[in-house]
């Protein structure tokens, strides 16, 4: 009888930094918000101001960390535009529009379930659209990517 | 080496891909070295004594994860980045026999790519696509986008990856359909399996090619649509790449990897007679023994010298019957008769010459009295059950797209569903549970009334639909 086996293999992986590749919609009104975006030894990201929609954050990443957004520069009162029946048609913001890691795409349903978001005087909440100062944070907290896919279900769409 | 051409998993199969080891040989013509890595068996081999092989096996053939397979998930992946990168070439060509390897592919290339982005990973194979006569390459265009892929080519490599590898990234197949296929299969050289340790492999036998496309024209077949034109190999060739693989691996038992070994008879009956000469004067075990897909014809073609031929080369067939009603067989292209169906089980037993029989259970036109009538087809000819007929392989049918029988589908009047073997002959009414149904009774009635070994595809069976109208 065969022994079960239980270690497929023993090779050791090379240590290479995963990469985090996050791709950002920026509100303009008024300018634009700040972000920072720093892990628990180092800043990572920082954009004073742009005057791009469209704005790409690529950096390496260590793993298992904790990732911190800071999002400033929003002056409630005048960074938002209303309608005259109170709906909004311009706004300063900050919204995720995709993320991947080492290359695997972060699922929008997984951002909602995982990203913290705790605006400044306000309770935390799950979400990917950033319209208030405040403080984002999302946890990767396994020892590799590949796992932190896994074990966070996050598959590849097949329905493409 | 220029390249690491590798059968990328999960195909289950314990046989050799041949693939990688023939595009190694057709590379060398051009000087262009590569290594040949068939990870397939060496991942078919890690798991099938693991726990939780079907926790894996759920992960490569549909991406659910159990939690308690993720480490193990990780663990292969990492395995197979190691054992393609450890080459440490520029590019990395994947070989892709069936569909169900793109998920798995997805999750390695991110690896790889992680470890090397300067690698280039170009993908090929029928699997690169969900069905093979599809104009759609879905797989390939997400892969590329996600940048996990570089390139990908559709239809025959051994032109086309030469020239991507010379730098020649407009030749036709090269991210696009328009492939050329390849003027004379004779000219291609003999895979060079040096790179493969054949004690790996559960079926010590050898993958070898004889033709491509198919000399029918049968209306469910993809084959014919994405090789339109029937090439064959002549015996002599074939007959000489068998010597020289013998010599060189010492195996003497041949797979062919084509949709039917008598396409040709001439060269077919040549090649039994050099095979017959060749074992005639060595023990069993030196001997020559094959298998392939054979198609049934006659008795005028078929003859008793024929059958005895194929006993004296140890040939071993998968016949396509696909359906034992005349009117069905017809219809769908298969223009034997049942008369020619029980010449040829009556002189395989005869000769001892082992079957697989193929069939396709409910094809869209069969009547629920077609049915009927293909039950009592076995319990009259149970005698052939383990003498001769070693395997009914049992098929759901299912309309793959791009065939013929795809672009019928309104004459036939039939409604397709989510998936190719759902769908309903609205003429006819019968649904796919019923269909389901009739398919257990089927394997019933052939396994357990008469004595035959069956098979049907455990994925095909699970596939049910919640939708009445199917």
């Amino acid at each position: 009888m065969q022994k079960p086996v239980n270690k497929l293999s023993n090779i050791a992986q090379p240590m290479i930094p995963s990469k985090l590749t996050i791709n950002f919609r920026f509100g303009l009104y008024n300018g634009s918000m700040s972000l920072r975006i720093s892990d628990k030894d180092k800043e990572l990201f920082y954009l004073s101001s742009t005057d791009k929609e469209l704005v790409c954050a690529e950096f390496p990443l260590e793993l298992p960390n904790i990732l911190v957004f800071e999002i400033e520069g929003k002056n409630p009162k005048t960074d938002t535009k209303l309608s005259s029946d109170g709906q909004v048609i311009a706004d300063k913001f900050i919204q995720i529009q995709s993320m991947s890691l080492d290359l695997i795409p972060v699922s929008e349903q997984l951002l909602f379930k995982i990203l913290k978001y705790t605006p400044a005087n306000q309770d935390t909440t799950f979400n990917t659209y950033w319209a208030f100062n405040g403080v984002a944070e999302l946890d990767f907290n396994e020892q590799t990517a590949v796992r932190w896919h896994l074990r966070n279900n996050n598959v590849f769409n097949l329905n493409v | 080496m220029d390249v690491t051409i590798v059968a990328v998993p999960y195909v289950e199969t314990v046989e050799a891909i041949m693939a990688p080891a023939l595009l190694k040989s057709v590379l060398a013509t051009h000087n262009i070295r590569a290594v040949a890595i068939d990870l397939n068996i060496e991942i078919v081999n890690r798991i099938e004594h693991h726990p939780r092989k079907q926790q894996i096996l759920d992960f490569f053939f549909s991406q659910v994860i159990h939690p308690e397979a993720v480490e193990d998930i990780e663990e292969i992946i990492n395995y197979c980045s190691h054992r393609i990168l450890q080459y440490n070439t520029p590019t990395i060509a994947m070989s892709m026999l069936i569909y169900s390897g793109q998920i798995f592919t997805r999750w390695l290339c991110a690896r790889i790519k992680t470890i090397n982005p300067a690698v280039k990973i170009v993908v090929g194979g029928t699997g690169i696509k969900n069905f093979v006569a599809e104009d759609k390459s879905t797989f390939c265009e997400q892969a590329r986008q996600l940048g996990l892929i570089d390139d990908y080519i559709i239809g025959d490599g051994e032109l086309s990856l030469v020239e991507y590898l010379k730098g020649n990234y407009n030749y036709p197949g090269i991210n696009n359909n328009d492939w050329l296929p390849l003027a004379n299969l004779n000219d291609l050289p003999f895979p060079d399996y040096s790179d493969y340790d054949f004690s790996q492999y559960k079926d010590k036998e050898i993958p070898i090619n004889d033709s491509r496309g198919c000399i029918k024209n049968c209306e469910f077949c993809d084959v014919i649509e994405h090789w339109k034109k029937f090439q064959y190999r002549t015996a002599d060739i074939i007959f000489e790449e068998m010597l020289y693989q013998i010599d060189q691996l010492g195996i003497s038992y041949f797979s062919f990897r084509s949709a039917l070994t008598n396409g040709n008879m001439k060269e077919f009956n040549k090649l039994l007679d050099l095979i017959v000469d060749y074992n005639s004067n060595k023990p069993r075990e030196k001997q020559i023994g094959w298998n392939g897909y054979f198609i049934i014809r006659n008795a005028k073609f078929h003859t008793e010298d024929l059958w005895k031929k194929i006993s004296l080369s140890n040939g071993l067939l998968l016949v396509g019957v696909e359906s034992v009603v005349s009117r069905v067989r017809h219809q769908l292209g298969k223009t034997f008769e049942d008369d020619d169906i029980d010449h040829n089980l009556k002189l395989s037993q005869q000769y001892g010459v082992p079957l697989i029989l193929l069939m396709i259970v409910a094809y869209p036109t069969e009547t629920l009295q077609d049915f009927e009538y293909t039950k009592q087809w076995f319990r009259n000819h149970k005698q052939y059950a383990n003498n001769c007929v070693k395997f009914v392989n049992l098929s759901f049918a299912s309309i793959l797209p791009g065939t013929q029988l795809a672009r019928k589908s309104d004459e036939y009047s039939i409604k397709k569903g989510s998936l190719p073997s759902i769908w309903i002959n609205q003429n006819l009414s019968i649904t796919t549970k019923q269909r389901l149904d009739y398919l257990r009774e089927l394997r019933d009635i052939v396994v357990n009334e008469c004595g035959f070994n069956a098979e049907t595809s455990e994925q095909t069976i699970e596939h049910s639909t919640t939708d009445d109208t199917f």
